[in-house]
């Protein structure tokens, strides 16, 4: 199976939280892009090496402030595991919610060696659309 | 590989992963970015996932249903499913097999019973009333296993005689009561006189005068060997394996109880093939050693007066078998790896060893037609090397001979004398 050199970064489906009916294809950058995203949103992935693949950003939902806030040099490790990502700057925002949980959001700034790619992960609101998505 | 090989044996993720790889690249599979994570990449991943656990279900099915050498029950050693041993034991395919092929129940483990007399004779004595699983006793004395079994006290009605369950100890008075081991298995058999009183009662003490004893779970291999001999109970010609199945089976397939209440334990028996006296003798043998002579006599019941196995032509005598000791010393070679000791080395070799003198016919490998045979010094060599992974080389000086005999009647037991480990 062929591992893509680091300039190209090949074809995938295009999948962010799920694949669209047709299967639309995504093509380099975006490849790099949507695997940094995915690597913020699971901790494990199926086949060999899959284990502490990734962090689950939905664990750090009710957690203290403090602990979310002093998170993104750990995010940036998980991101560098991709070789293809060659700096990641993470951004944490949390924003209190006197009503239910704080509301955290992840921003990320990735350079490679094809160009910046840039996404915001807005973890609560993942967690609600994933988990109706996944119905 | 036979067809049946295919079928018996597991499929690898690895193989399947590969045969969906190559599936999708014969239909044209447009994708590159194959890496771990990846969109495609986890869709392949769950392609291979649900086949691979889709087609365990055949060769899992082959083996438990295809033949009693490939059906295991949960906790045996199993060479096809590596997690099989780590099971709890319970029954499974293997029993079913031999059940309802060969009408042969696997006999499971038991709880060790036994006696212990309790003395309420010492200072501060006071009278007692207590009810069944109210004391605990340990075995102490000897050299009890780590951790040291428990004991509690079982119901029993002709003990138990208060209107309420209880029972009265009058101060000066002993009792004998029923016990049972807390942990399952032969490591509750505890030698007599080695238990004593653990729940603290001011006066009182207590002891087994007997031994105490309790079975593991049939050996997988000597159910096997039973079932293939339950053919020979429907002889009236008094074939040698009928000798052998009715030693330790009923003709109802279940174990013949000794007069303890316990199963025998009896794993081996050699039969005399042939007599121009028709005397026809039996030899029995335990995983220990020689058979229990409560296991002989009740062995002998069965086979004699129960099932009727001997002709009346014939005059049978059945035996304990005697032990023939044979100390075993070597040196085995293996690569240092971290947290390997020589001393786990050591246990493994033993405990190896332990557990192949323990099936060893009676009367060794080999036999004349007197039944005498020997034990081979390089099978001894060949199971000291499967005792710890990364032994590369293993070597018996003790024996020193490339083989030891073994006369008709006789079982090998093992005697450890030393081994010597060599890292490199």
């Amino acid at each position: 199976m062929a591992i893509n050199a680091q300039a190209d970064y090949g074809l995938d489906i295009a999948c962010w939280d799920d694949a669209d009916e047709l299967f639309t294809e995504a093509v380099g950058l975006a490849v790099v892009k949507q695997d940094a995203y995915h690597r913020l949103t699971t901790e494990n992935v199926l086949g060999p090496q899959g284990t502490d693949w990734g962090y689950d950003c939905r664990t750090l939902l009710g957690a203290p402030s403090e602990h979310v806030k002093v998170m993104g040099p750990i995010l940036t490790e998980v991101l560098t595991r991709d070789d293809r990502v060659l700096t990641a700057d993470v951004t944490i925002d949390v924003t209190p919610n006197p009503t239910g949980l704080d509301l955290v959001t992840i921003s990320v700034l990735c350079q490679t060696a094809q160009g910046p790619f840039e996404f915001t992960v807005s973890v609560n609101a993942f967690s609600e659309e994933t988990l109706s998505n996944q119905r | 590989m036979t067809i049946f090989d295919s079928l018996t044996a597991p499929t690898t993720d690895s193989s399947i992963r590969a045969t969906v790889i190559g599936y999708a690249q014969a239909a044209k599979l447009r994708v590159t970015n194959f890496r771990v994570g990846s969109a495609a990449q986890q869709i392949l991943e769950t392609i291979v996932t649900s086949v691979y656990s889709f087609v365990q279900i055949v060769p899992v099915l082959v083996r438990g249903f295809g033949s009693l050498d490939t059906a295991t029950d949960p906790g045996d050693v199993d060479v096809y499913d590596p997690n099989n041993a780590g099971l709890p034991p319970s029954s499974g395919y293997l029993s079913n097999y031999g059940r309802n092929h060969h009408g042969v129940a696997r006999n499971p483990a038991t709880f060790a019973t036994g006696y212990v007399t309790l003395s309420n004779t010492g200072a501060g004595a006071l009278v007692r009333t207590f009810f069944p699983e109210s004391l605990v006793f340990t075995w102490t004395g000897g050299s009890p296993p780590n951790p040291a079994p428990t004991y509690t006290n079982t119901a029993d009605p002709s003990v138990y005689t208060n209107s309420d369950g209880s029972v009265t100890l009058a101060v000066g008075a002993t009792l004998t009561l029923p016990v049972s081991c807390q942990t399952l298995g032969s490591v509750g058999s505890a030698p007599s006189g080695t238990l004593s009183l653990t729940t603290t009662l001011t006066g009182a003490t207590a002891t087994n005068a007997l031994a105490i004893s309790g079975n593991d779970r049939e050996d997988a291999e000597v159910y096997r060997g039973r079932c293939r001999q339950a053919a020979a109970r429907l002889s009236f010609a008094g074939p040698s394996d009928a000798f052998a199945y009715f030693a330790a089976k009923k003709q109802d397939g279940s174990s013949v109880i000794n007069g303890a209440g316990n199963a025998v334990t009896i794993n081996r028996v050699q039969v005399s093939q042939s007599s121009s006296t028709g005397n026809v003798a039996g030899y029995y043998a335990s995983p220990s050693g020689p058979a229990l002579a409560a296991d002989v006599t009740a062995a002998n019941l069965n086979i004699e007066q129960s099932a009727y196995v001997v002709p009346d032509a014939i005059t049978f005598s059945g035996v304990a078998a005697t032990a023939t000791p044979i100390s075993v010393a070597g040196t085995v070679r293996l690569k240092a790896r971290a947290g390997v000791t020589s001393g786990a080395v050591i246990a493994g070799i033993l405990a190896a060893l332990d557990s192949y003198f323990a099936t060893l016919p009676i009367g060794g490998l080999d036999q004349d037609s007197g039944g005498n045979g020997s034990v081979f010094t390089s099978d001894i060599e060949g199971v000291a090397r499967s005792g710890f992974p990364g032994i590369y080389d293993a070597r018996v000086t003790t024996p020193s001979a490339s083989t030891s005999a073994l006369s008709v009647g006789h079982v090998a037991t093992h005697v450890p004398a030393g081994w010597a480990v060599t890292f490199t």
